[in-house]
């Protein structure tokens, strides 16, 4: 350490040293003016004036330039300041700061530290306190209008990092002196020159008192107050960042440091609860970015990946047909990309528009609301590097959540369905001639009884042994596994005047639940700025996600409902008959046919299912300033994506035996073979090849002290090409990368009669889609107090409207907002900080990427009876499609009181979509069978509050305790009269009813069971309807309530003691209803269903148990109708109030002597749980209304089970 | 240097901005619109749009006896099969839930929709001759003419002399999704479907490589089937003429070894097949004993189209059910033939009172029927003795394809044919006597419900 700080010392010594003969040297070859002189001209010149330390100045010589080579004082004095590495800055009127530069090498002092006996003395006291610069200061004494002589002090407020900090107050305790931090951190504060100290102080950041003494000069590195939020100064609409308090929109801003308070690869996990107004369902919880489906669907209107796995939206739902999820725009531009190609940690700062007047900029694709996501960018200092590493575990999901039959019941239900015929002796019974299709051990067994091979009592001997087998835990032991994720993140960051950088990679990895699944991330970010030709600043910004992908596993399929369910007594180690009955198949199998059972344990090992997603985005980004506040800004940003799925089947797999099998037809005694040998090869290809490119004007002027303009106006093209191409191989051997030549799309015959067909046949789509937009953006502030803005954007779509009427109309917004807290009369209330309304009113679009206008048809193939070339209508005509409008009127308050200790946003808004899309049926007269048509023609209404409230409750030095309520309520109805029960809303209560949300769940009010054992329900005027008449008033059925929470949102706590830190999260829902999970469907002779919802074992079965059970009996024509009506029966509703456990998160900031210790600026140690579980749930069912398991789904997604985290995060 | 810079910007602003109308007139791929003349050909080649009707009114008819109790058992037993039933029992709802749609309802209208994009746009399509749009559209009015024919006689009384005040079917003649669906009345519709083939007719080609095509002969075709069931005998009698001068091969049932399939079928002039098909059981067609009394075991009908039921479906069917369907797994044809054509000759030439002429037709048709050992020709006593054979030989030949069931409703007044039919179902018993409502289909209630404005029938 010693031989250190001497080195050190030395080498200062030597800079000062050489520094001062380089002076001299210059000095005596150019001997014109000193640099005082050279001042005090430009004073004269350019009637400025300027304070500077003497010590600065003196002993300095420049070059005298000539006088009139200079229009401006700020060239001038570059000319003259340069050669010193001085820097001046301007204060306001006509003065000028002159100032010394920190230097790096001065940093590395403060940073080392203990140089000299004296300086160390200083530093002691400034570990305490920030490090102050000071300078001496020769003139700068001016005289205010009481007479008081002033000074000024200058500045920049940054925090631990080094990052700027804009708006936190600088005062001199117990006066009016104060003043608050601009965009860059910078001051200047006009004090007394008796002035002995000054406060910096911001929300989040503990205040500092600093000593005045006579340095003009103040550098303060605020520290972290832990759980404080950051106030919010700038929100991005992607097209310009706006200072807050001059934007009359409503947004809402999560930061950097938010989505740091929970530890998940996938940014969408972060955003649960963060901003009022954002509603987020995440169904599923043993991943962040591994979805179940992650194939972009080129020809879908909606978003598709993921779609199972989140669903959000920014104040309810303005559309039925078109996309619901919010826009998101990344950096400045639309994404097509899912959110969980964001590296989380690469994210500054998220802003979500809510409003018209925050939203209508994006003109025909804001209805939903956008979220604005900015990415970290260098600051101007030495690089700053950050390392972390995190790990989670999660418990293995349990299989009992699901309410399933045992093996008794589902052997009884087995029983009476072959006793009653619906499991039919001619197809299933494997005990009578002909192709015999798969039943299950119960059915089996049943038959056996039937067809009189076992004796009754051997019947219920087996029975009886299969009755003490519960199986289901072995799909968990054998197929599941507790999901794992490990994460890795590096990045860097810095930047000269002329270049700044903000480089980092990350890898994740997430093994969900489900064993065979898992998926990898690689994200690379380089953000940079480059200052070229003086003023004009180039950004470029590159992102890379790189995803690989393994699905290879079963997990939780075998229970899904349907011809080959999972049954309680089922063993995982047994070989299943899927496609054919066991004794038929094994027949086959003697006369040469293959191996025909499925056995899961084989078959997570035989098929290998890789999808590699390459995703790359580019943005280039100009901006010029023109004149006096006007500048250009050009911008261009290219999206690519290369996706591929090799989804490879063994040839010893079920899937490729069933099909070889099936396609084996026996001719006599020999075998003709109709399927190819070998395995089959499924691959998909897509590519996705995006640009936007932007030129647009923007103002920015302030007028004297009173005026400010910013405006906007710009010019915006956009296409989207998606690619997808995919073909399967026959006979395909991975070795040689070879198939066989097959008959693409020929039928072929096969021994079940069932016909099969070669498909996979290459095919390749391309759409294109272009937009084209005109927009401007004018914002007009008097006196910071008024603020009045508004918008418009004009939108043109390739796919809309034959001509452009139909869709030349302009997206518009209006707002205006009052600064109450600046009016004279506020100032006396000195509990209130800021206090400001707004009021804005505007409107957004929706588009529907499905629609035509004109009669649209597609080509066929050539017909099948005279092989001409064909085409058929895909959709009718409509010349009246026009956009979804939504009509937003927003009125919201942000206060902040209590010296920034509480503080929050209120807003009140009405949404009102007009021209929404909707399949509206219409006589089959008109258009034949398919007889919904895609219309605009719905209105649609939500009304909403969203709610912010965040408080210090305790702030001491070593405590703190800070409190944030987010609370959203949101109704949602449909007005339109067009809208009335159709009457497959009667029969499935499918549709939308005028006056109700559009996510009302209808149900029928159940009248128990006729003495048939079918459902009967009460008509309107309280009469039983049995289950072969329909009703059809709308008073017949009952609105239960809505499925999607009314209520919602967050209560965040976060801790701190000294260095210790912890952050409670829950999340409530209120006012939602879901349906339990019961029986809504039964198996009939044309279609074996096997259904183990745990409901069915109290089913009707025989005259009288209507007296004593709800659930339908299984036969007879309309065991469906009665089935359906059951599970759809008002007993069936359950609340879906939940208050829930979101995260509790730990962490320890090793004191910075430790961390110094191994050169890092800070260290951070921190353990998180997420997923508790529920504090409290009002249905009695023992469900999360989240995960209400549907066992007719296609995903079964289990409760997410607790996850913990552990993460270190090193800053050097 | 900063001045450069602004104009460039500018000029290069400008120029994007004058070439940006276009930018957004291109095509998504996949979603085209039919524009040129070509697409609306591939419209009318897509067979499917255009050649099925009817799956109801078959089981109407007296042909057909539904006496064994597994298969109503089993009919009875699914919804599904329900509408197969009611019909049979002359039932109203055939459809029963206010859900259910009635297929040939949806069938015969989706066609319309088809031709009606088609005759609106079709002539201001590009790319295009004048004759080739004119033939297009024939094309679409014949398809539309077949459809309201069969229409009209399904939901609408028999033509006679109320017609014009009778309600038929919503007449349908633009793609408007919005208008008002009010049923016009049964002369309306014949009205229309007159007056369409006529207009056909002048630009349908001479003949057409494809019986699913329509040449000249299937409008003339369509007109005989029309004026037949208006009761213009003598119109009937000369467009079948027509029809017959275009087309009049007939297959020779005893020397064919297999049942063409439809697109090769000589005798098919306009080929129209039905919804569904009706080979599995319960869903066969069984025969009446009427029906089996009137084919001779010797006739190649019955030979090549009936089948011994408790051979082909299994226990507890007996008699004998129609097979045509499982000769070549088609559906059966329902539109006009030419058997169809010589007999509608033979019935105007009987109605004329010309006996022996109206036998010759008949006789041309039984000659390509029977095995020459087993032929016999046909004559008649007296004009009613020919117009009973006539219609005798209609019942043979048409048996269980759409035209018993219009034979038996225009017919059903007639003093040589009216009857009152029964028929049992599980032990009840239920009759259609002449003058009974279910002459004429009820309309689903789903359609009423969607348009008020649709009268039901009573």
């Amino acid at each position: 350490m010693i031989n250190l700080k001497k080195v050190a010392a030395f080498c200062c010594l030597m800079l000062a040293i050489s520094l001062q003969m380089f002076a001299a040297v210059a000095s005596q070859n150019q001997p014109t003016l000193t640099l005082k002189e050279a001042l005090n001209k430009a004073s004269r010149q350019f009637h400025v004036s300027f304070i500077y330390e003497d010590e600065l100045v003196s002993n300095k010589r420049v070059i005298t330039p000539a006088d009139d080579s200079f229009k401006k004082v700020e060239d001038y004095l570059s000319a003259v300041l340069k050669p010193y590495n001085l820097k001046f800055r301007k204060l306001g009127g006509s003065q000028y700061a002159i100032y010394g530069n920190t230097s790096d090498k001065a940093k590395e002092k403060d940073k080392t530290n203990h140089v000299a006996p004296e300086e160390a003395a200083f530093d002691k006291a400034a570990s305490q306190q920030p490090a102050v610069q000071m300078t001496q200061v020769q003139t700068n004494r001016t005289l205010d209008t009481t007479g008081t002589e002033m000074r000024v002090l200058v500045g920049v407020v940054t925090d631990e990092s080094m990052a700027s900090v804009s708006s936190a107050t600088i005062m001199v305790p117990g006066t009016k002196y104060m003043t608050v931090t601009g965009r860059n951190g910078d001051f200047s504060l006009k004090v007394p020159v008796n002035t002995q100290k000054i406060q910096v102080s911001c929300i989040a950041y503990q205040s500092q008192v600093l000593p005045v003494t006579n340095a003009i000069y103040y550098k303060v590195a605020l520290k972290d107050k832990t759980g404080y939020l950051k106030p919010v100064e700038v929100v991005s609409t992607g097209y310009v960042n706006l200072p807050k308090e001059r934007a009359t929109g409503s947004f809402g801003v999560v930061t950097a440091k938010e989505l740091e308070k929970t530890p998940t690869a996938n940014v969408i996990n972060r955003l649960e609860g963060m901003v009022p107004g954002l509603q987020m369902q995440i169904t599923a919880g043993d991943n962040s970015f591994v979805y179940d489906n992650v194939t972009p669907a080129p020809s879908s209107n909606t978003r598709t990946i993921g779609a199972n796995n989140y669903n959000y939206n920014i104040r309810g739902n303005t559309t039925i047909s078109s996309e619901k999820s919010p826009l998101v725009v990344v950096d400045g531009f639309p994404t097509e990309f899912d959110l969980k190609n964001l590296n989380p940690n690469d994210i500054e700062q998220i802003t979500f528009l809510r409003d018209a007047a925050a939203a209508s900029i994006w003109g025909a694709r804001a209805a939903n609301g956008v979220i604005v996501i900015q990415t970290k960018k260098g600051h101007l200092r030495s690089p700053a590097v950050n390392v972390s590493i995190g790990y989670s575990r999660q418990a293995r999901p349990d299989v009992g959540y699901l309410k399933l039959m045992n093996s008794s019941q589902a052997l009884a239900f087995d029983k009476e369905l072959v006793d009653k015929g619906i499991i039919t002796d001619a197809s299933y019974n494997p005990y009578s001639s002909g192709i015999k299709y798969y039943i299950d051990k119960g059915v089996d067994l049943a038959f056996q009884l039937k067809s009189g091979r076992i004796t009754q009592s051997e019947y219920d001997a087996k029975v009886a042994e299969l009755s003490k087998r519960n199986n289901y835990d072995q799909l968990n032991q054998y197929l599941m596994q507790p999901a794992d994720a490990q994460n890795y993140n590096l990045s860097v960051s810095g930047g000269t005047d002329v270049h700044t950088y903000f480089l980092s990679g990350s890898y994740a990895k997430e093994n969900t639940s489900t064993v065979g699944n898992y998926g990898e991330r690689i994200n690379l970010t380089a953000n940079q700025e480059f200052k070229i030709l003086k003023k004009i600043t180039l950004g470029v910004s590159l992102k890379g996600a790189f995803f690989n992908y393994a699905s290879n596993g079963i997990g939780l399929t075998p229970l899904l409902n349907g011809s080959n369910t999972w049954m309680p007594y089922d063993d995982i180690h047994d070989n299943f008959y899927y496609t054919l009955g066991e004794h038929f198949a094994d027949s086959l199998q003697n006369l040469g046919y293959r191996n025909w059972s499925t056995n899961y344990l084989n078959e997570l090992k035989m098929n290998s299912m890789r999808t590699r997603d390459n995703n790359y985005s580019g943005t280039i980004t100009l901006d010029v300033p023109l004149y006096k506040g006007l500048n250009f800004n050009g911008a261009y940003m290219q999206e690519r994506d290369y996706f591929t799925i090799r989804n490879m089947k063994d040839v010893n797999s079920a899937y490729v035996r069933d099909l070889y099998n099936k396609g084996t037809i026996l001719s006599g005694a020999s075998l003709t073979h109709n399927f190819p040998d070998g395995g089959v090869l499924n691959a998909t290809n897509n590519s996705m090849n995006n640009y936007s490119a932007r030129g647009q004007f923007t103002y920015n002027r302030s007028i004297g002290e009173d005026h400010q303009i910013s405006a906007l106006a710009g010019m915006e093209v956009r296409q989207t090409l998606n690619s997808a191409n995919s073909y399967t191989i026959y006979g395909y051997n991975p070795a040689t990368g070879f198939g066989i030549t097959v008959p693409y799309g020929t039928y072929y015959n096969t021994v079940d009669y069932s016909g099969g067909y070669l498909s996979g046949y290459p095919e390749q789509s391309d759409k294109v889609k272009r937009y084209l937009s005109y927009y401007g953006n004018a914002a007009y502030t008097y006196k910071s107090k008024y603020t009045l803005s508004g918008s418009v954007r004009y939108d043109d779509y390739n796919n809309f409207g034959l001509d452009r009427k139909y869709r030349a109309k302009p997206f518009w917004s209006t707002g205006v907002s009052w600064n109450m807290s600046k009016e004279n009369f506020m100032q006396d209330i000195t509990w209130i900080n800021s206090l400001r309304v707004r009021a804005t009113f505007g409107v957004n679009g929706n588009i529907n990427q499905d629609l035509r206008p004109f009669t649209n048809i597609s080509l066929g193939s050539s017909d099948s009876q005279t092989g001409l070339p064909t085409a058929f209508i895909t959709s009718p005509a409509n010349p009246a499609l026009k956009w979804e409008n939504t009509y937003v009127t927003n009125f919201g308050i942000d206060y902040s009181f209590l010296n920034g200790r509480l503080g929050g946003t209120i807003d009140l808004y009405n949404k009102k979509g007009t021209d929404i899309i909707y399949s509206l049926e219409i006589n089959p007269a008109l258009v034949g069978a398919n007889n919904t048509i895609q219309r605009n023609g719905v209105n649609m209404l939500n009304r909403g509050v969203d709610i912010g409230v965040n408080g210090a409750i305790v702030d001491t030095k070593d405590f703190g305790w800070n409190m944030g309520l987010n609370f959203s309520y949101n109704t949602n109805k449909v007005t339109s009269n067009t809208l009335k029960p159709t009457t497959s809303f009667y029969s499935s209560f499918s549709g939308y009813i005028e006056g109700y949300a559009t996510d009302a769940l209808w149900s029928y009010r159940n009248a128990g069971l006729d003495s048939v054992g079918m459902t009967m329900i009460y008509d309107q005027n309280g009469n039983k309807v049995h289950a072969n008449k329909a009703v059809t008033d709308l008073s017949a059925v009952k609105y239960s309530g809505r499925r999607s929470a009314p209520i919602y949102g967050s209560l965040q706590n976060t801790f701190r003691y000294k260095n210790w830190s912890m952050f409670v999260m829950a999340t409530y829902s209120f006012g939602s209803v879901f349906r339990a999970p019961v029986s809504t469907q039964y198996p009939s002779s044309r279609k074996l269903y096997y259904n183990t919802s745990a409901d069915i074992a109290n089913r009707w079965q025989k005259a009288g148990d209507e007296a004593h059970t709800i659930v339908p009996g299984v036969a007879g024509a309309y065991a469906g109708t009665s089935v359906m009506r059951y599970a759809y029966s008002d007993i069936n509703i359950q609340s879906g109030d939940y208050i829930r456990l979101r995260e509790i998160s730990l962490a320890y900031q090793l004191p910075s002597e430790m961390a110094g210790k191994v050169f890092a600026k800070n260290i951070k140690v921190s353990g998180a749980v997420r997923n508790l579980g529920l504090i409290w749930k009002k249905n009695k069912l023992g469900l999360d209304p989240d995960y209400v398991p549907v066992m007719a789904s296609t995903v079964l997604h289990l409760p997410a089970t607790p996850q913990y985290s552990l993460m270190l995060n090193v800053g050097f | 240097m900063k001045n450069n810079y602004i104009s460039t910007l500018l000029i290069g602003g400008l120029a994007l901005a004058s070439s940006c109308s276009k930018y957004t007139d291109i095509k998504t791929q996949g979603s085209l619109i039919a524009g040129t003349t070509d697409n609306y050909r591939y419209l009318l080649n897509y067979t499917y749009n255009f050649e099925y009707g009817e799956k109801n009114v078959d089981w109407a008819a007296a042909d057909v006896e539904i006496a064994d109790s597994v298969q109503q058992v089993t009919m009875e037993g699914y919804s599904s099969y329900l509408y197969m039933k009611n019909v049979y029992i002359w039932k109203s709802p055939v459809y029963e839930l206010s859900t259910d749609h009635d297929g040939d309802w949806d069938t015969y209208y989706g066609r319309i929709y088809n031709c009606n994009v088609i005759l609106n746009e079709v002539p201001t399509s590009t790319g295009g001759t004048d004759s080739a749009k004119l033939e297009l559209a024939a094309e679409a009015l014949t398809h539309r003419a077949d459809a309201y024919l069969t229409l009209v006689n399904e939901y609408g009384k028999p033509y006679g002399s109320s017609s014009s005040s009778d309600p038929g079917v919503p007449l349908v003649v633009t793609p408007d999704l919005n208008q008002q669906l009010k049923r016009a009345s049964v002369a309306a519709i014949y009205s229309q479907v007159e007056s369409d083939l006529k207009t056909a007719v002048r630009s349908l080609p001479a003949a057409s490589a494809y019986n699913t095509l329509p040449g000249k002969a299937a409008a003339y075709s369509l007109l005989a089937r029309m004026y037949l069931l208006m009761g213009n005998y003598t119109n009937a009698g000369s467009y079948a003429d027509s029809a017959l001068t275009l087309r009049s091969t007939l297959k020779d049932m005893a020397t064919m070894t297999s049942f063409p399939y439809r697109k090769s079928d000589p005798e098919i002039i306009f080929g129209k097949i039905a919804a569904s098909s009706n080979t599995y059981s319960p869903a066969i067609l069984r025969l009446s004993s009427e029906m089996l009394s009137l084919l001779s075991t010797t006739d190649q009908r019955y030979k090549w189209f009936t089948r011994d039921a408790a051979s082909y479906q299994g226990n507890g069917y007996t008699g004998r059910y129609f097979c045509m369907e499982q000769l070549n797994y088609e559906n059966r044809n329902i539109g006009t033939s030419v058997p169809e054509m010589i007999l509608i000759k033979a019935e105007s030439l009987a109605r004329a009172g010309n006996v022996s002429a109206a036998m010759d037709e008949v006789n041309i048709l039984r000659q390509k029927r029977f095995a020459a050992a087993d032929y016999v020709a046909m004559t008649a006593t007296d004009k009613n003795d020919a117009l009973v054979k006539v219609i005798e030989e209609r019942k043979r030949e048409f048996m269980c394809r759409l035209l018993p069931w219009l034979d038996q409703r225009r017919l059903k007044d007639d003093p040589l044919f009216s009857k009152t039919y029964t028929r049992t179902w599980r032990g009840q018993t239920y009759t259609l006597d002449p003058s009974s409502n279910r002459y004429v289909f009820p309309i689903a209630t789903y359609n009423i419900n969607l348009n008020p404005e649709i009268e039901q029938n009573p």
